[in-house]
């Protein structure tokens, strides 16, 4: 007895100084057990509680066990001998308990190596809360006293067990605060989707104390479970597997809603290996929002830092990730929101990106009205980095007569090694958006690549209304062909002549009108051409189209300006010409009354005179006189408004009148006439007096340009030309031609290198042939002779086979 | 006697040379300086023929010689003037014939002789 006292003492000592050691609940009953059965020298000591939820007696703490069963084993009321100590406040002493009928073994805690078993309540405040049981491995007959004494211990245990208790539940409910504002201060410090699930993941495991955690979110689309993040687990496997719903634990979990507790996994039927690496226990709760289920979290094995290794997940641990759940359940709906929301500024800021390079490559093409630099422009933008990015673009020219695009531009490069070669240039070089506008350089070199000299020698037909040109103009929209080598509206000929198997074809519009088309392909990058490229495409080619319509308009007016100015130019030169024929005349007039008075009196001069000594003076005054008169003569010809007197006239037969003028002087003078005139009559409407005189001042110059020449020839031909239809009259003379300098000036009035004659003729002849709406053409021949031609329009084609005669 | 023409010319020279080309062909020359003179000595001397000089100041020969022609429908008159384009002025169309002044005199005495024969 006083061994047993002494004993008792003892054991209260320890545990009374257990109970007031600031150690976790479980830890003491750990000590308190092996205290026990230290000191009553017994093989085996355990304390089972009841769970006031489950209405379960589980096994808390144990020395002799397999420590592997604590928190795991459970036993219902009154079943095996604990059950039955608890329900009937009865201690229960068995020499050898397997013999008794309450035993019941559970093999897994290793207690069928022990024979006797002495179980005895624990009492607090008249309630049972539990058993205290030791054993032994030999069979052994338990005293009273030692019925006693356990009994006794259990009573002071049972005090210490509630007090650790109401401290450990105040204690996990500190915990569970701490843990909500933990998981709070995590979650609300991002609205990153991603980030959070991970930080959700995180939290969970740390706050619990599991090994692992995962997430799985369902995915509206699929309806699946998707693992989005996990913490502590190895994760390569378990990405790939997405769940039904329920399907194993989480599709279960998901499709009721509710949460599922998994003591020991290797006995549960929904046991599934889904994360690769083996849990035996987990909780798994659904994450809910505005009452839908959202997905799950499930945390893994359970691990007390203080009492080592993997221990069962408990109610209060449910709850308390079911709380955490629903916290971060609401952060998870917040991010989706803010996410939509930066999607859609994601969106408006791409949109206003495009606006804004529509924006600068508008100003670009507003920097030039020269079509060329336009269509370099264009296409820079579609090829360059900074804009649409495009590896190759073509420009072609649409001729609706023909139905034909013609290749006028390309941009791009020509083979994959060049196109590396650009773009790690272009890549150094920082793209300016404002500067898109670019150099004559730039606009020369692009001009003198391969590429373009390939597409300059492209030619599609888009007769046949199916094929992807005929389309695009006819509906002025881009198309893409993924593969045009297979498809009806490419072909293999159209693949091989563009060089790239997906192209897209791109209608310029103005007003309603294709007036170009852009050929666009990633051949070297191989990037496929999304519907994305081809509305920026479209946008893009609806203002090309307008700038193309307004380069070209503007060309046209260039052009239409550049002969305004022509004619202006021709105007104000006749209009010198007047002026001075006008001056000439004035002169002339004033001159002539005292030429005529000189003229006169030295002729009487020389007639009263005789044949002396002043006579020859007076006949030199004279003969000047008349030489003076002779030139106002030919100036007043050429100023006096010569008014044609138009009638059909045979041009033969005029060349063969003005020939037989001449026919003496060209005896006369050595000269050789060779003439080739059309066989039949050519009627042109002329005055043929002027004609006439315009053929007698050419050969009037050729013969003095012959004088000093030894062999004189002069050849007369008629024949006909066509575009537009004139009579041509050529006159080739052997006078050595004129020099370079001196046929510059041949027309102007006034010009002579003759002796005598005023040089007038030639522009007599030449204002003459104009008066007729015809052209007189030089052809000199230095050295040789000067051909003249009078090319005079006419009406009427002579015989058609006749037509052909001549050059 | 030979015929009698009157010469009208605003220059002086030019009077003097007609006059002593014309009286060694062997008519009997007056003068007149302008359109006025001209028309009053028609009257007092009969001349056969008139030799009319066209730009005169004043008076111009165009406007001479419609008076004249309006006066005396038979008397032959000459345009005598250095400005070939007034050949084809209906103004002249009346005048017998159109002779540009030269000093060489001989197309004026060849049609002096012409439309006096």
């Amino acid at each position: 007895m006083i061994i047993s006292e002494k004993v008792e003492l003892e054991i209260l000592s320890e545990v009374s100084k257990i109970a007031n050691s600031t150690q976790d609940f479980g830890v003491k009953l750990d000590n308190i057990v092996r205290v026990i059965a230290e000191k009553l020298s017994r093989d085996v000591c355990y304390i089972v509680l009841r769970d006031k939820d489950r209405d379960v007696l589980v096994l808390k703490a144990a020395v002799g066990l397999n420590p592997d069963s604590i928190d795991r084993v459970m036993l219902r009321m009154g079943e095996g001998v604990s059950g039955w100590v608890v329900q009937h406040k009865e201690a229960v002493a068995l020499e050898v308990a397997s013999q008794d009928e309450r035993y019941k073994l559970v093999p897994q805690t290793g207690e069928d190596k022990y024979k006797s078993m002495l179980s005895v309540p624990i009492i607090f405040d008249d309630n049972c809360i539990g058993a205290m049981t030791v054993q032994t491995l030999e069979p052994h007959a338990y005293s009273p006293d030692e019925i006693t004494l356990l009994s006794t211990i259990a009573n002071d245990v049972g005090g210490i067990i509630n007090t650790a208790q109401l401290y450990q539940d105040a204690k996990q409910n500190l915990e569970a605060l701490s843990a909500l504002y933990e998981m709070s201060r995590a979650l609300i410090s991002t609205l990153d989707l991603q980030t959070l699930l991970e930080r959700i993941a995180r939290s969970s495991a740390e706050v619990i104390g599991a090994r692992g955690c995962i997430l799985r979110l369902i995915n509206p689309d699929t309806n699946l479970l998707e693992i989005k993040a996990s913490f502590g687990l190895p994760m390569e496997q378990g990405r790939r597997t997405d769940l039904k719903l329920g399907e194993s634990i989480a599709g279960k979990v998901a499709e009721d809603g509710k949460p599922i507790l998994v003591s020991d996994a290797f006995e549960s039927p929904e046991f599934l290996n889904v994360t690769g690496a083996v849990a035996r226990s987990l909780i798994c709760v659904p994450l809910v929002a505005k009452d839908n289920v959202i997905g799950t979290i499930a945390l893994y094995d359970k691990e007390d830092p203080a009492r080592l290794g993997e221990q069962p997940f408990t109610e209060v641990d449910l709850h308390l990730l079911t709380t955490l759940a629903s916290q971060a359940s609401m952060a998870v709906e917040n991010a989706f929101i803010y996410e939509r929301a930066e999607e859609l500024a994601l969106l408006n800021e791409k949109r206003a990106r495009e606006l804004s390079f529509l924006y600068d490559i508008a100003n670009a093409m507003r920097t030039t009205l020269r079509l060329e630099k336009l269509l370099h422009i264009i296409l820079t933008a579609i090829t360059m980095g900074g804009g649409m990015g495009f590896n190759r673009a073509m420009l072609f020219l649409v001729n609706d007569r023909t139905k034909t695009l013609q290749g006028m531009l390309g941009v791009g490069p020509s083979s994959s090694w060049e196109a590396g070669e650009i773009w790690s240039r272009l890549g150094n070089r920082p793209v300016n958006f404002r500067d898109w506008s670019i150099s004559d350089k730039e606009v020369a070199s692009q001009k003198e690549s391969s590429f373009n000299r390939t597409v300059k020698g492209l030619r599609f037909s888009f007769e046949d209304d199916r094929t992807v040109f005929a389309t695009a103009i006819r509906e002025k929209r881009a198309i893409s062909l993924a593969d045009s080598e297979s498809d009806p509206m490419a072909g293999p000929e159209t693949y091989a002549m563009v060089g790239a198997r997906e192209f897209a074809v791109v209608p310029l519009v103005a007003k309603d009108k294709v007036l170009s088309v852009v050929i666009v392909d990633n051949k070297f990058t191989g990037r496929a051409i999304r519907d994305e490229d081809l509305r920026i495409l479209m946008m893009f080619a609806n203002q090309a189209g307008l700038a193309v319509e307004s380069a070209m308009a503007y060309s046209n007016l260039e052009h239409a300006n550049r002969e305004l100015k022509e004619a202006q130019h021709r105007l104000i030169q006749s209009e010198k010409m007047a002026a001075l024929g006008e001056m000439a005349a004035s002169i002339a007039h004033e001159i002539k009354n005292p030429l005529t008075v000189i003229g006169g009196f030295a002729a009487r001069l020389v007639k009263k005179q005789g044949e002396g000594e002043e006579s020859r003076y007076g006949r030199i005054i004279r003969d000047e006189a008349r030489r003076l008169e002779k030139i106002l003569g030919e100036v007043l010809d050429f100023s006096r408004e010569m008014k044609p007197d138009f009638r059909p006239y045979d041009l033969n037969q005029l060349c063969n009148e003005t020939l037989q003028f001449y026919e003496d002087e060209f005896r006369e003078k050595g000269i050789t006439r060779r003439v080739d005139l059309l066989p039949q009559p050519c009627m042109i409407m002329m005055d043929h007096q002027q004609v006439k005189q315009a053929i007698i001042n050419i050969i009037s110059n050729s013969m003095q340009a012959m004088e000093k020449i030894g062999i004189k020839e002069m050849t007369f031909r008629t024949y006909m030309e066509k575009d537009p239809v004139r009579a041509v009259l050529s006159i080739t003379d052997s006078g050595g031609g004129i020099q370079a300098d001196i046929l510059e000036n041949i027309f102007n009035p006034f010009f002579t290198t003759k002796v005598t004659g005023t040089g007038l003729g030639l522009a007599i002849t030449s204002k003459i042939i104009k008066n007729h709406g015809g052209e007189l053409e030089l052809d000199n021949r230095e050295g040789a002779g000067i051909t003249v031609y009078l090319k005079l329009p006419c009406r009427e084609i002579p015989a058609p086979a006749e037509a052909n005669k001549g050059e | 006697m030979g015929k009698k023409i009157l010469v009208v010319d605003d220059e002086e020279h030019v009077r003097q040379l007609f006059k002593e080309e014309l009286t060694e062909e062997g008519y009997d020359v007056i003068l007149a300086a302008d359109g006025p003179e001209a028309i009053r000595l028609v009257d007092e001397v009969q001349p056969d023929l008139v030799t009319l000089d066209i730009r005169m100041p004043g008076m111009d020969g165009i406007e001479v010689l419609r008076v004249l022609k309006e006066k005396k429908r038979d008397l032959p008159m000459i345009m005598v003037t250095a400005y070939p384009e007034y050949k084809h002025n209906f103004g002249v169309w009346a005048s017998e014939a159109y002779v540009v002044k030269s000093g060489d005199l001989k197309d004026l005495k060849d049609t002096i002789k012409r439309v006096l024969g």
